[in-house]
């Protein structure tokens, strides 16, 4: 019974789930097929860090850019034990991360998420929040492997 | 072993979760913003043909109820009340915080929901399933007025319920 059920969250974590991979410093989410920067956190204004995203390069990849706030949202954990941080991540905190979505109501407002709570919400745009880069597909430099699938049910194990 | 048991379900619930939509931004503030990728899931709706009070999100596949009687009660009442509900099948349930979240168009500062949605463009909280996680007294909830927001209301307190399925 115990085995079947670490079963399933093995299961649930390897099929429709993320795949760290430590050398690229990137975790890939197969059920939005997005791959994620997951290096040293960088505190930035809004424009800065869609500029450090436009110019990100990981194993000679650059189509790196700052995330949707819907895309953001897609990676915040409702169930973690201590915070709205996914646990696929090695890098990501609990803290605001910019989105790259501006506040219709206010232009110079832009969306960042929490990673405390995994709420949006509205912000000047000059004020330096986290970032996290994103971008369509699977790394071709990356392995692939399911480095972090192991932790991570460790993680929810615990 | 129950704890097992919950985490194990809890891990198939985190990666069933509402695909990437597009925002809805098409204004480019600055290059290489969202409104210069516009990425996620082409947005698309249309009401039953059938079901009036339905209307369907092509992009996540969810049916939502949007009929001209909005019902304003405690989250308890409200989880009672989809469950109940029998408007084109049964099925029904609370959405979670990010189901409703997939219906804000963030290119709007007035109401920031689809056209198609003709019920919901009040100035009106809407009672999500997702408890907030630094306080389970509390869920969260969504409007779509003046553009879009979220905060979380205790759950013995009133709001709209739209169902979702």
């Amino acid at each position: 019974m115990k085995t079947f059920f670490i079963m399933l969250t093995a299961a649930s974590l390897l099929y429709g789930s993320y795949t760290s991979d430590a050398d690229s410093q990137t975790v890939y989410d197969d059920q939005t097929d997005l791959t994620w920067e997951d290096g040293v956190n960088h505190l930035r204004a809004w424009g800065d860090a869609i500029d450090y995203c436009e110019s990100l390069n990981i194993v000679g990849t650059g189509d790196w850019r700052l995330p949707s706030v819907n895309e953001l949202l897609s990676i915040v954990d409702y169930n973690g034990a201590a915070s709205a941080v996914n646990p696929a991540f090695n890098f990501l905190i609990n803290q605001p991360h910019w989105s790259a979505t501006t506040d219709a109501t206010d232009s110079t407002y832009a969306w960042y998420v929490n990673f405390s709570d995994g709420y949006s919400r509205s912000f000047p745009k000059a004020v330096r929040r986290y970032v996290r880069c994103v971008r369509k597909g699977k790394l071709s430099g990356s392995q692939n492997a399911n480095t972090a699938t192991l932790p991570a049910i460790f993680y929810l194990l615990q | 072993m129950l704890k097992l048991m919950i985490l194990s379900l809890l891990s198939l619930l985190l990666y069933a979760d509402a695909p990437v939509v597009k925002t809805g931004q098409t204004t480019i503030y600055k290059a290489g913003d969202d409104g210069t990728y516009r990425a996620g899931l082409n947005r698309s709706y249309s009401r039953n043909s059938y079901a009036l009070d339905v209307v369907t999100d092509h992009a996540t596949g969810l049916q939502w109820q949007d009929d001209a009687n909005p019902q304003f009660m405690t989250w308890s009442a409200a989880r009672t009340y989809c469950t109940q509900r029998n408007v084109n099948g049964t099925g029904w349930r609370l959405p979670t915080k990010r189901e409703l979240e997939t219906l804000v168009d963030y290119s709007q500062s007035g109401s920031a929901i689809d056209a198609t949605f003709t019920n919901m463009a009040g100035n009106y909280t809407y009672w999500s399933s997702t408890p907030y996680r630094d306080d389970t007294t509390k869920v969260g909830v969504v409007t779509y007025h003046n553009g879009y927001s979220q905060s979380h209301k205790s759950k013995s307190d009133t709001s709209y319920v739209r169902c979702v399925k």
